[in-house]
């Protein structure tokens, strides 16, 4: 969470352009990344992610500071734009494909374990998709269970279920 | 695969970010959308800058009272409380009667001067009548004439006569 966030998006919704753009710093990254491990496309995830900032920017006025990370709203976007994208664009990609697509976009350069990323990298968008949204912000992200929940809008408890159940699944995944 | 090894890759896709170009250029497109929040007028005039013009206000005429308290004090006690003044003391009749004072004390020297002036005079004008009497004494005295002789004669005469 930033410093005195409560005060930049405060100020934001004033219609302060500096203050959304610190906002903007400080979570695009994390969103992208959210975002392209699950269309596992580079170009879709910019655009998707652009999209999920223009929303947040267009409905800040709506967002209430309860004391989490402004990133769980932005999740929440997120996950409806990604939503909205597979509904829309009807794309039902190969898993083979997307991985494919995301290999070239990737520049992982730790050989010693780069077939091993490689290999996770494809297995993630064959989880369900409550499962990789638990996997990306709890093992990637690095979220409290409480971020979590708030932005899966589930209890704590489920998030629990849910992480254990997506390990168990990407492991299944990785051994077949 | 473990699942220690398993969350350790998942760390590794914290690595993942997109290119600075489009960052940028998604960055300076959000930014250019952003409209301040236009409120209306009877909020941004509203009690805010009344009560900072107030408090400026409040601000400078407490100075301009401290001020003029302090003045005032120090000429109170200049006033009343003075060591060289006495009370009771009227200080026009003191500054009129010292002008009367003044004033007859010019008028004495003047006449003071005028008398020394006069008297020097005076002196002159004896010593020259003093002078011109010898002169009128020795050489213009006149002498007795016979008619004259004659005259005082019958005056005594008739003098005697009247006295008798």
């Amino acid at each position: 969470m930033l410093d005195g966030e409560k005060k930049i998006i405060e100020n934001a919704i004033k219609g302060e352009a500096s203050a959304f753009g610190l906002l903007y710093d400080k979570y695009q990254p994390q969103i992208y990344r959210f975002v392209y491990l699950k269309v596992g496309h580079r170009e879709e995830a910019e655009d998707l992610t652009h999209q999920v900032f223009l929303s947040a920017l267009q409905n800040i006025e709506k967002y209430q500071h309860k004391g989490f990370p402004f990133s769980s709203w932005l999740y929440q976007i997120s996950r409806n734009k990604i939503i909205d994208h597979w509904r829309t664009r009807k794309i039902t990609l190969d898993i083979e494909d997307a991985a494919e697509q995301g290999e070239n976009d990737l520049e992982i350069e730790k050989i010693g374990i780069k077939f091993e990323i490689e290999r996770v990298k494809k297995a993630i968008p064959r989880l369900k998709d409550e499962y990789q949204n638990v996997i990306i912000m709890r093992f990637i992200e690095e979220l409290s269970y409480e971020e979590i929940a708030i932005a899966l809008n589930k209890p704590q408890t489920t998030v629990r279920v849910l992480q254990h159940r997506a390990i168990k699944q990407l492991k299944d995944i990785l051994e077949k | 695969m473990t699942e220690e090894k398993l969350i350790k890759i998942l760390s590794e896709f914290k690595s993942i970010e997109p290119e600075s170009g489009y960052s940028k250029k998604s960055r300076v497109l959000l930014l250019s959308l952003v409209k301040p929040e236009t409120t209306p007028f009877i909020t941004t005039f509203s009690f805010r800058s009344i009560f900072d013009f107030l408090r400026v206000s409040a601000v400078t005429a407490f100075g301009i009272i401290l001020l003029l308290t302090i003045f005032g004090g120090v000429s109170y006690v200049n006033k009343n409380f003075s060591p060289i003044l006495l009370p009771g003391l009227d200080q026009k009749s003191v500054i009129t009667e010292a002008d009367e004072i003044n004033n007859s004390i010019n008028v004495t020297l003047k006449e003071i001067t005028y008398l020394d002036n006069s008297t020097a005079a005076t002196n002159n004008q004896i010593d020259q009548v003093a002078n011109n009497k010898k002169t009128l004494v020795t050489e213009t005295v006149p002498t007795p004439t016979s008619t004259n002789s004659r005259y005082d004669q019958k005056i005594n005469d008739l003098l005697n006569k009247a006295s008798q």
